[in-house]
């Protein structure tokens, strides 16, 4: 982040232009999913009948593991620098998850239904329900991402320790958003989990971007 | 009220008044337990020998909980009054509460093979114990990434307070998926007056339950003393030891 008086949404551009044109985040993530998918497809066998069970699911982890890929960037490249920016800690690093989950995660929420609807039809009666499920699912693992960004920052190995923080710390919402996936497909109640889902991102967003603010500060006094 | 305990010098006192009385009522609670559990108790009419496994399962897993609650206390404690001792209490509470965490697993394991015919199930307790084990793994990883110590005991401070809000949801998240893992048989007082099993059962259980959270308390309380002794010979600066610690 730069220190900068600059209003919130130019500030909020650059970062955006920094994290796709320079950085490619965006395909960067797409790529990361249509690989592992890949290669899970090939690791379970790609008979259609096992599809049909289970890509639903692996499609919502791998949101979870691609949601991985833009993590190490969410600080930006100065953390300090925000520590002293006029503007209130808390909406700053709101805004950074917001940026980063416009580079990469939230792309891949719209693309994964598709994706679903296109190699299994039968198992996707709807795409608009799998929407609801994947655009706040990947919005609520950036905001743990946030969580587990600011713990590790200034570790001596940070990246794969955060994956290792914020993956446990995500299970709840993988549970939530598979019960509703696997619903979907079966015709079942697919909405009660979903609306969980939707009560623990409105909460995460509520909530982490101060708690981050508070760590950051006192990683900066410790 | 904590901070009157807060001090090291009264804390090192107060813990060479216990640990003797720890060490004591563990070794004998487990002395009993354990011939109460593998000799005297009956066998159950439907588990036959094979609950006996709970006996050391079932208290493994209450101190896998109360051993996150007091990492989650501390943690707390840690973040909000930054004081040292919270500090030491929780880098010497997370390693037990972890190995407390595996063993009501892998006792969890070894029981359900012959009984469920199975190592493992996805049901909502044995996935919630896994990523309790899962949420102690990140904290002592966390504690040991940075090269300033106090740094990395404030991030698994927090990791730890905001961790138990996970266990309960986990838990209750898995509840649809039906569950295998039966009820507990000692849920609240009320059933512990009016028990689903004898009293040749809950008193082995009961005498195991004591010795091990002794046992636990016992290992916290040197590992903080040792924290503590260690650091004041760091502050006394002997060249020795912190060449070794950078």
């Amino acid at each position: 982040m730069t220190i900068s008086t600059k209003p919130l949404f130019i500030l909020c551009r650059q970062w955006l232009l920094t994290a796709t044109a320079r950085r490619g985040l965006i395909a960067q993530t797409l790529l990361f999913f249509g690989i592992c998918l890949t290669a899970f497809v090939f690791g379970i066998g790609p008979a259609p009948d096992i599809l049909a069970a289970t890509l639903g699911g692996l499609c919502w982890a791998l949101l979870l593991l691609a949601t991985l890929v833009g993590l190490p960037h969410i600080l930006g490249d100065t953390p300090d620098d925000a520590l002293e920016s006029p503007y209130n800690l808390s909406v700053l690093l709101g805004l950074r998850a917001f940026v980063t989950w416009v580079a990469g995660p939230l792309p891949l929420a719209l693309l994964a239904p598709l994706v679903m609807a296109g190699m299994t039809p039968d198992a996707v009666p709807d795409l608009w329900p799998l929407w609801a499920v994947f655009v706040p699912g990947s919005l609520l693992f950036v905001l743990l991402g946030l969580l587990g960004a600011t713990l590790t920052l200034g570790a001596r190995n940070p990246t794969p320790l955060m994956a290792l923080i914020v993956v446990p710390l995500a299970l709840p919402a993988v549970i939530f958003g598979s019960g509703s996936v696997l619903a979907l497909a079966m015709a079942m109640n697919w909405q009660q989990p979903c609306l969980l889902l939707w009560a623990a991102t409105i909460a995460a967003l509520v909530t982490l971007p101060p708690v981050a603010a508070k760590i950051l500060r006192m990683k900066q006094e410790a | 009220m904590f901070t009157r305990f807060a001090n090291p010098a009264r804390f090192d006192q107060i813990a060479r008044t216990c640990l003797p009385w720890l060490w004591a009522v563990a070794a004998m609670a487990i002395g009993c337990g354990l011939v109460d559990a593998l000799l005297l108790s009956p066998p159950d009419y439907q588990q036959s020998e094979t609950v006996r496994i709970m006996y050391v399962h079932v208290p493994s897993a209450w101190l896998a909980m109360g051993l996150y609650s007091a990492c989650a206390l501390s943690g707390l404690m840690l973040v909000v009054w930054k004081h040292t001792m919270a500090d030491m209490l929780l880098r010497a509470i997370i390693p037990v509460g972890a190995v407390a965490t595996a063993l009501c697993l892998v006792t969890g394991m070894l029981w359900g093979q012959p009984m469920w015919g199975t190592w493992w199930v996805w049901d909502a307790r044995l996935t919630s114990v896994l990523v309790l084990l899962f949420q102690y793994l990140g904290l002592l990883a966390l504690l040991d990434a940075f090269d300033r110590p106090e740094q990395g005991s404030m991030a698994a401070g927090w990791l730890a307070v905001i961790g138990v809000i996970n266990i309960p949801i986990i838990k209750y998240s898995v509840l649809w998926w039906a569950t295998l893992h039966q009820p507990d048989s000692l849920s609240s007082i009320k059933r512990v007056a009016d028990p689903a099993m004898p009293p040749e059962m809950i008193r082995p259980l009961l005498l195991m339950a004591l010795g091990l959270t002794c046992l636990s308390a016992a290992i916290v309380l040197v590992r903080t003393r040792t924290e503590v002794l260690r650091r004041k010979l760091q502050n006394k600066s002997i060249p020795i030891l912190n060449a070794e610690h950078n």
